[in-house]
């Protein structure tokens, strides 16, 4: 992508504003560049991970106005007025349950899956509060891990909605 | 001369109508962004224009109308996978929806405008609206044409849609409430590709042979087949080993021009093809026993 880069043609930048976790950010934006790069190269928020730009891996899941989409194949353009919801939004001081399960089940090895894994798993749970392992295989299918074998995200995300069923989040941090 | 690239997002359909026209070839339309994004990333998609249809609200949702189900262009897949409208009277769109890979995340955001128009051929609603007898409706800034399905997907990624036009509704047909339905997909994971797919529909007669069946398959040729003779062949006829037999050969036959790819070479295409077909049609059979033995009790 960086040697194509400098061969692309000039642009008309879009003024665009969205609200990320909570607070409200303005950008002039290359009308070609996906919400991810907004997210990590202008906002500074290198937690949503870029594993392929092609929609496979699901590592750049984010929340947009709450559901759960892969940020690389949305053009940061088309979330102006939007409401995102990015990894970074999740802990408050503590970690969220969903984070804390994945800690505590080791639902991760090299990590690099890992936001994007939780970010789904949000959506997952709160649609489905009590999943079987079936149910979690087909709600993390967008989403590829080349470490773990999955099963121990599969415990994670278990552990995260027994939590959750114990302790619900307030809406805007379920 | 390098063009400089500009970046719409009108207000209303007459706006991106007109700013298509204007356009022309030099505009590429975005829906849900689920194939265009990912191909501009990897630069096989360098736009000039981009019209984003991201405030049209009034293209989102369904309404039923005279025996069929109108679906609004950019109602996402995951719409049309929960719309109980969809699910009682076009079941076989739900669940083609439900099976379409990559997640939730792109079932969230795709729409079956934008699958539609982008043609590709492992998608998984063009089979489906193809058997459904599904019909496209295209406007432009001059006016407005109706095409059936079967007339609208033309190659790989190509279609009828003028570089003028917008698919704004998809009109369905309503599926009678004894009609069996089954969309069967082979693929390698969830998250992959169909390497062959067949969508069904079936009625049955009173002994439980077959009164219409239609079928059609996705993901082997590079346009979605309606397998007119294989319907033809199995009316009147009970399931039999013999005949699903026959269906299988009779698909294989239908397909003249198999895709070759990463994940398939033609001949296993063709094949599979005989398989899914014999699938889809058992299983929409009984889904319609099981519906009529209902109705029966």
């Amino acid at each position: 992508m960086s040697s194509a880069r400098t061969t692309l043609a000039p642009v008309s930048k879009v003024k665009i504003e969205v609200k990320v976790n909570g607070e409200v950010r303005q950008a002039d934006v290359d009308p070609r560049i996906p919400l991810v790069q907004l997210l990590r190269d202008e906002l500074g928020l290198t937690g949503t991970h870029i594993g392929c730009l092609t929609g496979h891996c699901g590592a750049c899941t984010i929340l947009l106005n709450g559901s759960a989409v892969k940020s690389c194949t949305v053009l940061a353009a088309s979330a102006n007025g939007d409401e995102i919801r990015t990894v970074e939004g999740l802990a408050d001081g503590d970690l969220h349950p969903v984070q804390k399960a994945f800690w505590d089940y080791q639902g991760f090895q090299c990590g690099y899956c890992t936001p994007g894994m939780i970010m789904t798993t949000l959506e997952l749970l709160r649609e489905n509060p009590d999943p079987n392992d079936n149910e979690i295989k087909a709600g993390i299918s967008g989403n590829l891990c080349r470490c773990t074998g999955y099963q121990t995200i599969i415990q994670a995300v278990r552990g995260a909605a027994e939590a959750l069923r114990r302790n619900p989040q307030p809406a805007d941090k379920s | 001369m390098t063009k400089t690239l500009t970046y719409y997002a009108p207000a209303s359909l007459e706006e991106a109508l007109d700013r298509l026209s204007q356009l022309g070839t030099d505009a590429t339309v975005l829906a849900g962004g689920q194939d265009v994004v990912p191909r501009m990333n990897q630069g096989q998609l360098s736009p000039t224009n981009i019209i984003d249809l991201k405030a049209l609200k009034n293209l989102v949702g369904t309404e039923t109308a005279n025996g069929a189900i109108v679906i609004r262009a950019l109602s996402t897949h995951r719409t049309i996978e929960r719309s109980e409208a969809i699910q009682n009277w076009c079941g076989l769109l739900a669940d083609a929806a439900s099976q379409i890979g990559g997640g939730i995340q792109v079932r969230n955001r795709g729409t079956i405008g934008g699958a539609v128009c982008a043609g590709s051929p492992a998608y998984d609603f063009l089979p489906c609206l193809v058997a459904l007898d599904a019909e496209f409706r295209l406007l432009s800034s001059v006016g407005e044409r109706r095409l059936p399905a079967s007339e609208f997907f033309r190659d790989v990624g190509k279609t009828a849609l003028r570089p003028d036009e917008i698919l704004t509704e998809i009109t369905v047909p309503k599926l009678s409430p004894d009609t069996g339905f089954s969309y069967q997909k082979l693929k390698f994971s969830d998250g992959c590709y169909s390497i062959a797919s067949a969508a069904c529909t079936v009625k049955l007669n009173l002994n439980e042979s077959f009164a219409a069946a239609r079928l059609a398959l996705g993901g082997v040729a590079p346009v979605p087949i309606r397998l007119r003779q294989v319907e033809a062949m199995v009316g009147g006829a009970r399931v039999t080993e013999k005949l699903l037999g026959e269906v299988a050969a009779a698909t294989e036959q239908a397909v003249t021009n198999p895709i070759t790819d990463v994940q398939a070479d033609g001949e296993y295409r063709r094949a599979m093809a005989g398989v899914m077909a014999k699938r889809a049609l058992t299983s929409a059979f009984e889904r319609a026993r099981h519906k009529g033995k209902g109705e029966r009790t």
